[in-house]
């Protein structure tokens, strides 16, 4: 497990070992999470996005 | 007026008898708006022209059609071309006057690209994913519709709209068709698929209240479910009533009206 801190609330998140950049993870505090790959560290960034279902 | 919705595989194993069926309406005196769609005959000139065709599906189960930049040249061809044509030409070789259309024409259409879509990816992880050539429907213009329908044709529609930035969009046959109805001020549209209604239990729904979608939208399946979620939001414009029904018999438009498969109002 990868753990990071949520942007929003500060407390902790658990990633798996395997995550990947774009991978969306929705925290306890009701939040969902993208997972950005910075310089090669992985980060968290509230996830924005206005529609979730495509053609 | 009527506003139609035609499934690909509607289109591709009934064509004759909604064609029958258009000219005999329109004969009568009906304003007839026709939406395509014919998804599945991309993929098959899509497999030919050596592109893979790919999917995605939303964590809400539904399944979408990813369409790259090359699988959109294909999109093109087949929607505007192909399929749009060879409705427009049965129709007149029934007597009908028809003309052939894209929501690019005229800017009938007017969408905005999605460039993030959240996906279940293989390992049924959400994702995002990069939105390809699709969009959602934020304008319609009518001028061209309404100036056609007075002058007695049968207006036949690709699901194809433009974006703001002039690039031509994939978008879905459904929500073409339920955005153009509520545009024209239609009562009613008849959403053509290849089963009766929609089933649960093993049982067709007969009705379904707008204000019910969502508490049954997990039990009705992936497809169903993003026509539901689009009857929804056009109930309550002029649209009362989004009619889902079987293409696949004789008059088919005529039977849907007449002894409708599904029926969503308010």
């Amino acid at each position: 497990m990868i753990s990071k801190k949520c942007p929003i609330c500060g407390r902790s998140v658990d990633l798996p070992d395997d995550v990947l950049p774009g991978e969306v993870v929705d925290h306890d505090c009701g939040v969902s999470l993208e997972v950005i790959l910075n310089n090669g560290e992985i980060l968290l960034k509230p996830l924005e996005i206005s529609e979730d279902w495509g053609e | 007026m009527i506003v139609v919705k035609i499934g690909g595989r509607v289109l591709k194993n009934n064509i004759q008898a909604i064609a029958e069926d258009i000219v005999e309406l329109w004969h009568r005196g009906e304003d007839i708006v026709l939406v395509h769609g014919g998804g599945d005959m991309v993929s098959e000139y899509s497999i030919r022209l050596g592109v893979e065709p790919k999917f995605i599906l939303s964590p809400e189960g539904i399944r979408s059609r990813f369409t790259s930049r090359e699988e959109l040249d294909v999109y093109l061809m087949v929607m505007a071309g192909k399929i749009n044509k060879e409705i427009v030409a049965k129709i007149i070789g029934l007597g009908g006057k028809a003309v052939g259309l894209s929501g690019v024409d005229g800017g009938i259409l007017i969408a905005e690209r999605k460039k993030r879509i959240l996906a279940l990816d293989e390992r049924g992880r959400k994702r995002v994913v990069e939105g390809g050539y699709t969009g959602r429907v934020i304008e319609v213009n009518t001028i061209i519709i309404k100036t056609l329908l007075n002058m007695r044709y049968i207006v036949v529609v690709a699901p194809i709209a433009v974006d703001n930035d002039g690039t031509p969009l994939n978008i879905d046959g459904d929500q073409a068709a339920l955005k153009l109805a509520i545009a024209l001020g239609a009562e009613r549209i008849v959403l053509l698929t290849d089963v009766n209604g929609i089933i649960i239990d093993g049982n067709i729904v007969r009705e379904i209240k707008a204000s019910n979608i969502d508490s049954i939208l997990s039990i009705v399946g992936p497809g169903i479910n993003r026509k539901l979620l689009q009857a929804k939001e056009a109930i309550g414009s002029s649209v009362r009533e989004v009619i889902i029904a079987n293409g696949l018999r004789d008059r088919p438009i005529t039977r849907a009206l007449d002894e409708p498969g599904t029926v969503v109002r308010l």
